[in-house]
């Protein structure tokens, strides 16, 4: 059942998720920098400072060089007039349906890093939780806010 | 149209009584931390202002705490610094709990807590500390006349002076069966070593470790395996009594649309729910009670504390036959069904559900085998155990689907039934990790409000997982 239907997101999210990556990572660094340096005072063996360069090392790679691409491909969502269908993950793949009537509101979302690439992100918030569809391209996001929006107004007058 | 009005000054004691409480331990560690070998007066001045700011500001909060109330809103000024004035209309609000504290029974006075639902952010919330019984009810019947009137639904008979049955009460045995069999306990032994790890700056320890060491090695570890029972067993008794306190003359009734539980002794609390905002009813069988055929049931409300515990979680039976369990959801709330017919996971997660709690025990046990040798051999029996309550709980995980009604159930230790209704089913979600596809299962997870609500099964069979999944999809496609 957890096939890839419905529209994926920008390709430029991966861009966007490399450069957050590459924050994480320099956030990271003077981390275990700041580590180093206490341990080399304590004349720590050496072996412990190629564990730690290591373990930044696949920090790294895996932020910037490999989850990015594969999240992107692996994101999709599909907005119907009834329901919102999301679909994400690497290695856990979640499906996740929201009925139409169960809307409350919907946000655009933009950080200077989507902005840059001319991107935003839609969130949708129910009375139990909120759910966000990251990177979609900014005209698109703005159209589905405005879509889901009225769907749900719809939506909610059916129910009552 | 009430008079504005002050609270009772009873209030005030309430109220800085219950500052005061919170406030005693990290005004201990200050004390304490602070002083240096001798003590002297100087290490009171910081208790001392605390206290006298406390009792102050109890005093002006109470002054300038004011209520009224008219037919379509409550209205209440607060606010020492800040003035804060909120009206709440009173057809919005959706829970009441009346309850009688110690102080509150000593001027015949009680407490009333109100839930309304706010904007879209978050629920508001009112305590009115200390106010007649007889303002209480006012107040009660002004609510459903309000809500009556929203509704357009003209009572032919007046509400009140019915005489409405209890639909359950606990008998005094009973009491004493669900606050000994109750998960209470671990509680009161997590709060303890709460309690006992804020004092570690000044407990010396370091040394009382060293001390237990050389005593272990000595004869001396009988004493400590007695000290430490002792300790959980007090523990375990103080839970005991909180239980019964809690529990006692518990009574369920129906009043129209709420649902009235009125339970307690030394303090005396009421809770009313109104049906609309049930948000779906979950059955908990622990494994002790679950042999003697009992279990323990409760209601998920849309939001707020109404009954002290977690968010939402409201107690309707701590203790019940199982057989009963059914004709009471029955007649508290009969859009439920609890005969359900719950399907059983796949063969195939069998295994996955035994190497499940392996996972987190074979590395410690190895561990202690290895360097408690050779006794420490025996701990290796944990780790069939554990594949043992793994079959137990992939025995009794299984879900069931109505066209109304989904019922999710899980656990061992503490069995937990979920049943929601279709319509406060607010997301779906069915998951999958990479594992899972390979044997094609699914994780299926619903939630309800308040929000972080949720009932889930792991290892559900793919197909089935879509077929709940679809279910909340043709959402219109089966009304019709």
């Amino acid at each position: 059942m957890l096939h890839d239907s419905g529209k994926p997101i920008s390709i430029k999210a991966v861009t966007v998720w490399r450069l957050t990556g590459a924050l994480g990572a320099a956030a990271s660094g003077v981390v275990i920098g700041g580590v180093a340096f206490l341990i080399s005072r304590f004349h720590a063996p050496s072996w412990l400072f190629a564990v730690l360069a290591g373990a930044w090392v696949v920090e790294a790679i895996v932020w910037m060089v490999w989850l990015p691409p594969l999240r992107q491909r692996r994101w999709r969502y599909d907005i119907r007039e009834e329901e919102i269908d999301i679909q994400r993950g690497v290695w856990s793949i979640r499906r996740t349906l929201i009925p139409m009537a169960r809307v409350q509101y919907v946000d655009v979302r933009q950080g200077p890093l989507l902005k840059r690439y001319g991107l935003a992100s839609i969130a949708v918030f129910t009375a139990a939780a909120a759910h966000e569809i990251p990177a979609l391209p900014m005209e698109e996001a703005e159209r589905l806010c405005c879509l889901i929006a009225e769907w749900a107004k719809v939506a909610d007058e059916d129910d009552a | 149209m009430t008079p504005r009005r002050r609270l009772h000054p009873i209030a005030i004691i309430a109220g800085v009584g219950k500052e005061l409480k919170s406030m005693v331990v990290p005004l201990l560690v200050i004390m304490v931390a602070g002083s240096r070998n001798d003590f002297s007066w100087r290490d009171l001045i910081v208790p001392l202002v605390a206290v006298a700011y406390t009792m102050v500001m109890g005093i002006l909060s109470w002054i300038r705490f004011t209520y009224e109330w008219n037919e379509d809103n409550l209205l209440v000024e607060e606010g020492v610094f800040v003035r804060k004035r909120r009206s709440i209309p009173l057809e919005r609000i959706h829970g009441i709990s009346v309850t009688e504290g110690i102080w509150q029974r000593m001027a015949g006075v009680v407490q009333v807590h109100i839930e309304a639902a706010g904007d879209a952010l978050g629920e508001a919330e009112v305590t009115l500390r200390a106010i007649s019984r007889e303002e209480a009810r006012r107040l009660q019947r002004c609510v459903e006349q309000a809500k009556n009137k929203a509704e357009n639904a003209a009572h032919p008979e007046p509400l009140a002076n019915r005489p409405h049955p209890a639909l359950f009460t606990l008998s005094m045995k009973e009491v004493w069966v669900a606050s000994l069999t109750s998960g209470g306990a671990l509680g009161v032994v997590a709060a303890l070593c709460a309690f006992l790890s804020q004092f570690s700056d000044f407990i010396p320890y370091e040394a009382l470790v060293r001390d237990i060491q050389s005593t272990w090695n000595g004869h001396g570890r009988w004493y400590i395996g007695l000290f430490i029972l002792s300790i959980l067993l007090a523990a375990y008794g103080v839970a005991v009594v909180q239980n019964m306190i809690r529990y006692a003359s518990f009574v369920v009734r129906k009043q129209e649309d709420t649902i009235v539980i009125a339970r307690g002794w030394l303090e005396r609390k009421a809770v009313s729910v109104p049906v609309a905002r049930v948000q779906g009813v979950v059955i908990h069988e622990n494994w002790l009670r679950r042999f003697f055929g009992y279990a323990s049931v409760s209601i998920i409300h849309a939001g707020g504390r109404l009954d002290g515990g977690g968010a939402g979680d409201v107690v309707l039976c701590p203790l019940v036959e199982k057989r009963r369990v059914a004709s009471i959801i029955q007649a508290c709330l009969p859009e439920y069904d609890l005969d359900a017919h719950f399907h059983p996971l796949p063969k195939r997660a069998q295994r996955r559900y035994m190497l499940r709690p392996l996972v987190w025990l074979v590395i410690p046990t190895i561990l202690v085998a290895y360097m408690e040798r050779p006794w420490g051999m025996a701990a290796l029996f944990v780790l069939p155990l554990g594949a043992w309550i793994g079959t137990r709980r992939f025995r009794i995980a299984g879900w069931a689907l109505s066209s109304r009604q989904l019922a999710l159930r899980s656990g061992w230790f503490r069995q937990t039934t979920t049943y929601l209704l279709k319509r406060h089913v607010q997301s779906l979600e069915a998951s999958a990790t990479w594992w899972q596809r390979r044997k094609r299962l699914a994780t299926i997870s619903a939630s309800v409000m308040p929000i972080g609500t949720r009932a889930r099964v792991v290892d559900v069979d793919e197909e089935d997982a879509a077929s709940i999944y679809r279910w909340l999809q043709g959402e219109k496609g089966d009304q019709t």
